[in-house]
């Protein structure tokens, strides 16, 4: 049974289709690179499997569920914005995520607060913007979900905090799960990445085993990357 | 999960709620000390007459002002909840929101229900400074005044209006007053939410528009109804014109209520659309 799997998925905005007609299949236990230019469709096909967006037509399932309350209950969602309460404590933040979601790993996530010298007792808008971020990805990776959806998880962190994060996706995620990243730092994601999915305007351009399309072209994802895009209209 | 929704709406809003209702309590102490040194200085003249010209418009004023801030505080309180709504629905925070694994039924019944909360109490700390001001601040001797509460007055105006109207149009304007209370929230989170739908930008703008075409809407229904059962008091039957009027008033606002429930979580299950 593929995690994620989506028929003829199709969302317009308007006049603009920003995704058109994808159909995509994601296999459980793997860390999937879900790559493109800007306006390429990444954020919002995350955002249609984690049900903030409905499509203009076409299926989703994750886990054979269609998305609603009981998809929900698998995906763990990382927006690329600040979404939590400005005026609440990281403190009761955790017991927000405690309360809701049954998979929620409070020791995990604690002991992450604790490695990245974030006070549980610190007031969320009083925090940079890094360890804003910091704080929603600790939430979002201390849940044992089956589907991690990451939309630009390491983008507004400093270098050495990136390399953490990494290390938790890669020492934290359950081999039955699975993870997606979005990210146009390509470079840095490279090396946890097993398999790649190139978006283009909606459509998936190119995808399969990172390390296959290594072999094959004999060139990093980044440079691949860079060259697939070169040669593809508007961009 | 419900009553989790429900515990984490209550906690989202309360410390604020619950320290402008005690700010409020504090303005009708305030209010009713205010009065009650009027009409000792003004009646009995305890001090000279200089004293009495200083003190007095000061108490006044500040009688005049803490009515005013108890409106500020009731009309706010209702804002307020309005806008948490909005903000923890259709801004980055309903990422949060509509990322749990509950249904839209339970988020819609959760935030109305907290909403009607919030409008009882402080409709009722409202109430508890008004009356408090009137009992209280008008007292002559002793701390109530207990000619305001004699029981041949009430008892009075309950015959008077049983007699104008008959008992069962005060059964029946009750009912439909409470059902206005319980209806509004409802009613709000709809119109709110078919603004932030259908707008691109400005969706408050869009939200507050929808929430006046409705409010046309029902007062042009109401109007109607009403002027139909004019026709019945020209006939002579002027009570139960209005008996049928109100009926009619209270049917319009329960059908709004519960098509804007279904309509809230079908917007929310079916056309979300987070920026």
């Amino acid at each position: 049974m593929y995690v994620l799997s989506t028929q003829a998925l199709t969302k317009r905005y308007g006049a603009v289709t920003a995704l058109n007609g994808l159909n995509m299949n994601l296999p459980q236990g793997k860390i999937i690179g879900l790559l493109g230019p800007n306006g390429s469709g990444k954020t919002t096909l995350m955002k249609l499997c984690a049900g903030v967006l409905m499509p203009t037509s076409g299926d989703i399932s994750i886990c054979g569920c269609p998305v609603g309350a009981d998809s929900k209950a698998l995906v763990s969602y990382l927006p690329d914005r600040t979404y939590l309460r400005n005026n609440q404590t990281i403190k009761e933040q955790l017991d927000y995520f405690q309360d809701f979601y049954e998979d929620f790993d409070r020791q995990r996530a604690e002991r992450m607060l604790s490695d990245l010298h974030l006070d549980p007792k610190s007031r969320f808008g009083t925090l940079s913007k890094g360890n804003r971020e910091k704080v929603q990805l600790v939430l979002v990776m201390s849940r044992r979900a089956r589907l991690y959806l990451l939309d630009e998880p390491i983008g507004g962190v400093d270098p050495a905090a990136r390399d953490y994060i990494l290390n938790t996706i890669i020492t934290n995620y359950d081999p039955a799960a699975t993870v997606v990243i979005s990210t146009h730092l390509i470079a840095d994601v490279e090396s946890i990445l097993d398999e790649f999915v190139f978006l283009h305007q909606g459509n998936v351009v190119r995808s399969g085993s990172a390390e296959a399309a290594r072999e094959e072209s004999g060139k990093s994802l980044d440079e691949l990357f860079r060259e697939v895009f070169r040669c593809l209209p508007s961009y | 999960m419900f009553a989790k929704l429900l515990k984490h709406e209550w906690k989202s809003v309360s410390r604020l709620l619950g320290i402008f209702s005690l700010a409020a309590l504090g303005v009708g102490v305030l209010a009713t000390v205010s009065l009650r040194l009027i009409l000792y200085f003004g009646e009995r003249a305890v001090i000279n007459e200089t004293q009495t010209l200083l003190l007095v418009p000061v108490f006044a004023l500040l009688l005049v002002f803490s009515f005013l801030a108890l409106i500020v505080y009731l009309v706010g309180t209702e804002f307020f909840l309005i806008y948490r709504f909005y903000k923890n629905k259709f801004t980055d925070e309903g990422y949060l929101t509509f990322t749990l694994p509950v249904s839209a039924h339970k988020i819609v019944l959760s935030s109305w229900l907290n909403m009607l909360i919030w409008f009882v109490i402080s409709m009722a700390v409202f109430c508890l400074c008004i009356f408090g001001i009137l009992l209280v601040g008008t007292a002559q001797q002793g701390f109530v005044n207990t000619e305001m509460l004699r029981e041949r007055d009430i008892d009075f105006l309950y015959a008077l209006y049983k007699e104008l109207f008959g008992e069962g149009y005060l059964v029946i304007s009750s009912i439909a007053s409470v059902a206005g209370f319980l209806a509004s929230p409802m009613i709000i989170m709809g119109c709110i939410t078919l603004g932030a739908v259908m707008a691109k930008k400005h969706k408050i703008l869009m939200s507050i528009a929808i929430y006046y075409i409705y409010s046309m809407i029902l007062g042009i229904g109401t109007s109607v109804i009403s002027s139909l059962m004019m026709m019945g008091v020209f006939r002579g039957d002027m009570v139960t014109s209005m008996y049928i009027s109100s009926i009619g008033s209270l049917v319009l606002v329960l059908a709004s209520a519960v098509i804007g429930y279904f309509l809230t979580v079908h917007l929310m299950q079916k056309k979300l659309n987070l920026p």
